[in-house]
């Protein structure tokens, strides 16, 4: 992340705002739908983070933080939303088949891939916000316990635990799917 | 599905990857968030990392800065005066660290909190107790045992705390409803520090009661008050500490959500979110929808309705309220379920309990409900939640089973507004049953706070009719007036009431 950049975002610079945020609003989508698993959802996530992180930038003082930093707007903003709602969706998954049968790990046929995922997929929808945020943080960003920590401003000891628990909470909550 | 998915690394990605490909290509309009994000915010402001990271000199500079405007505010202030809140830490001091101004409407003055000594607390206590019950102070002294002074315990007749070189006309009681102070008598022995103590309309054996809260956590200059982002970033995160916040209070318009089972008495996020920000902020949006604050403390639901000064409502229909600025007392406690809390082991939260007013405001709200209102038993039953922190003056009887063999909680004692025996018995056996309406109240409140308490040939106490002074009390269903839930508790919190006086 260029200093440099960060700093005339702050400044006022719309243009190098608009150069810092840019490349990186994919990823601030994939990790808010993930969380959040609705698109509308995300989608209001990701427009509050970007307004927040405009509006709040001229207070970060360390640029090379920028990127927990922006990570952490996000994830509050999805955490609001999940707070916010308290209510129970009905969402129709999309089933690729093709797709699925690809990236499962999975002894059994491509429709039995599917349906494994889906069911861990209802499993991980059963998470509370801070166990669905440390494991999109560190399985689907691919961050490690550090990054993790330092994006949710924990100690890494902590954030080790957490995860460990998010995973046992995920291994119960697939138990009831089987 | 012939084979149970196995949980891998690789197919928790895998779910996680399909779920956020789903989402179509986020169009990013940067005029269009620029024009939305609203004013902002001015420049950043150290937080504690920065604060380890300040040179020794550059430290000592800071200090000798610090101690030049507390004892020139100390000097210039005058007794009641509102004075600016004192922030967090050294580096707050220091050239450049005046707070960010993110909102539009700029930040009225603070009132201040003063630390009395503990000769001015005792003359705030004789002078104030009857007129301002609820209010908050500060003092920094030190608590005594005094077992000569003698009063009425839960267990009977026992000796008082004292606060040392305050005069003498009242006792200081720990609190059950809002702190670690046990639901009995015991309290502190000897105690040095600055304490958060509040007035009261209770009076025993002629002696005044002051309640000790607790502890108030400080910043390192001594502040005594905080930030929110002090708080946000973790400063004073000891569960149980008490910290008075220099913050707004506001909440967003109720929202549908369905009732938790367990019916807690302390709610995060349904049907409100409560908030406690740094600046100026208004959740509620032009188009009516409700956006939270990017950095605050969550609160619970609840918070703004009890604790905000003189709350109003807010927007063209309504549903949202007027942010209120003062200094709240916050309690770092693990009580309290919502939607995705975790009733077992909730994670400490800041909890509002307390408003700080200022000392010299005779006719202004106090930081408690007044204690002015006598209540029945009925109406503490119909909306338990809806008395605040504080003393509430209930007619009522007041009973109590015979002490019973058992484990833990050995008699019930009850305020119930028509006479009511809870014991029953043939002279062989017994049995206790409940009224039809009344307030369960601790153990050995009878004994301690009724009339020529006495008990008939079987041992049963005999209903008392009185004026008596009660208190809410957020405690656990599977504890005996804990604070903390026991190991397997299920139950949740519930709401308690404590006996604390008589009145005449």
């Amino acid at each position: 992340m260029d200093p440099a950049l960060i700093r005339r975002a702050q400044t006022g610079d719309v243009d190098a705002f608009t150069a810092l945020v840019a490349g990186r609003v994919e990823a601030m989508q994939r990790t808010a739908m993930a969380i959040l698993g609705h698109e509308a959802d995300a989608r209001d996530a990701v427009a509050e983070s970007l307004a927040a992180i405009w509006r709040e930038l001229p207070r970060l003082r360390d640029p090379l933080a920028f990127d927990a930093w922006s990570t952490r707007i996000v994830v509050h903003a999805c955490r609001r939303r999940l707070r916010g709602v308290g209510r129970t969706r009905v969402r129709e998954l999309t089933i690729d088949v093709a797709e699925a049968g690809g990236t499962m790990p999975s002894a059994a046929g491509p429709a039995d891939d599917v349906a494994d995922r889906m069911a861990l997929e209802r499993a991980f929808e059963r998470l509370d916000a801070d166990a669905r945020t440390i494991l999109v943080l560190h399985h689907l960003d691919g961050r490690g316990l550090a990054e993790v920590a330092a994006v949710l401003r924990i100690p890494v000891g902590t954030a080790k635990s957490r995860l460990f628990a998010a995973r046992k909470a995920l291994e119960r909550s697939l138990e009831r799917e089987r | 599905m012939s084979e149970p998915v196995e949980l891998t690394d690789g197919a928790i990605r895998s779910m996680l990857s399909a779920r956020a490909d789903r989402a179509e290509r986020y169009r990013f309009d940067p005029l269009a968030i620029v024009a939305a994000a609203g004013p902002r915010a001015s420049r950043y402001r150290p937080d504690a990392s920065v604060i380890g990271r300040v040179s020794i000199a550059a430290t000592g500079i800071a200090a000798a800065l610090i101690v030049a405007i507390l004892v020139g505010s100390s000097l210039l202030a005058k007794p009641g005066v509102s004075q600016a809140p004192i922030g967090s830490g050294p580096a707050v001091s220091t050239a450049g660290s005046e707070r960010p101004t993110a909102s539009p409407t700029p930040t009225p003055p603070a009132v201040g909190i003063d630390v009395l000594s503990a000769a001015e607390a005792g003359e705030l206590i004789r002078s104030r107790s009857a007129s301002r019950p609820g209010l908050l102070f500060v003092v920094k002294g030190r608590l005594v045992a005094a077992e000569t002074v003698v009063t009425h315990c839960a267990s009977g007749p026992c000796g008082s705390t004292l606060l040392a070189d305050a005069g003498d006309g009242f006792v200081v009681r720990p609190v059950g409803d809002v702190g670690p102070g046990p639901w009995s008598e015991s309290g502190p022995g000897h105690l040095s520090g600055t304490f958060v103590l509040r007035l009261s309309a209770a009076v025993d054996n002629h002696l005044r009661i002051v309640d000790f809260i607790g502890v108030l956590t400080t910043p390192p200059n001594g502040g005594p008050t905080w930030f929110v982002q002090d708080l946000i970033d973790g400063a004073a995160h000891v569960d149980g500490a008490y910290a008075a916040v220099d913050g707004w209070l506001v909440r967003d318009p109720p929202h549908p959500c369905a009732s938790d089972p367990r019916n807690p008495a302390v709610v995060y996020g349904c049907p409100t979110n409560d908030y406690l920000t740094e600046d100026r902020y208004q959740p509620l949006q032009a188009d009516g929808s409700a956006v939270g604050p990017f950095a605050s403390i969550f609160l619970s639901t609840g918070s703004y309705d009890r604790w905000a000064r003189d709350p109003a409502p807010a927007g063209p229909d309504g549903r949202g309220v007027e942010p209120r600025h003062a200094i709240y007392l916050l309690w770092l406690t693990s009580d309290g379920c919502g939607p995705y809390a975790d009733c077992l082991m909730p994670p400490p939260r800041w909890r509002i309990v307390g408003r700080f007013d200022p000392l010299t405001d005779p006719n202004g709200p106090s930081g408690s409900p007044s204690a002015a209102v006598v209540h029945t038993v009925a109406e503490l039953v119909a909306d338990p939640t809806s008395f605040g922190n504080g003393d509430i003056e209930v007619d009522g009887w007041l009973v109590a089973t015979p002490p019973l063999k058992c484990i833990g909680s050995c008699e019930a004692d009850w305020i119930t507004d028509v006479a009511f025996q809870p014991w029953t018995s043939d002279g062989q056996t017994g049995s206790t049953r409940e009224p039809d309406v009344g307030i369960r109240v601790q153990d050995g409140a009878y004994a301690a706070f009724a009339d020529r308490p006495t008990g008939d040939a079987s041992g049963t106490p005999e209903p008392r009719y009185g004026r008596y002074v009660v208190r809410e009390s957020a405690g656990w269903t599977c504890t005996d007036g804990g604070r903390t839930p026991s190991p397997g508790c299920l139950g949740g919190p519930t709401v308690r009431w404590e006996v604390v006086a008589r009145l005449p």
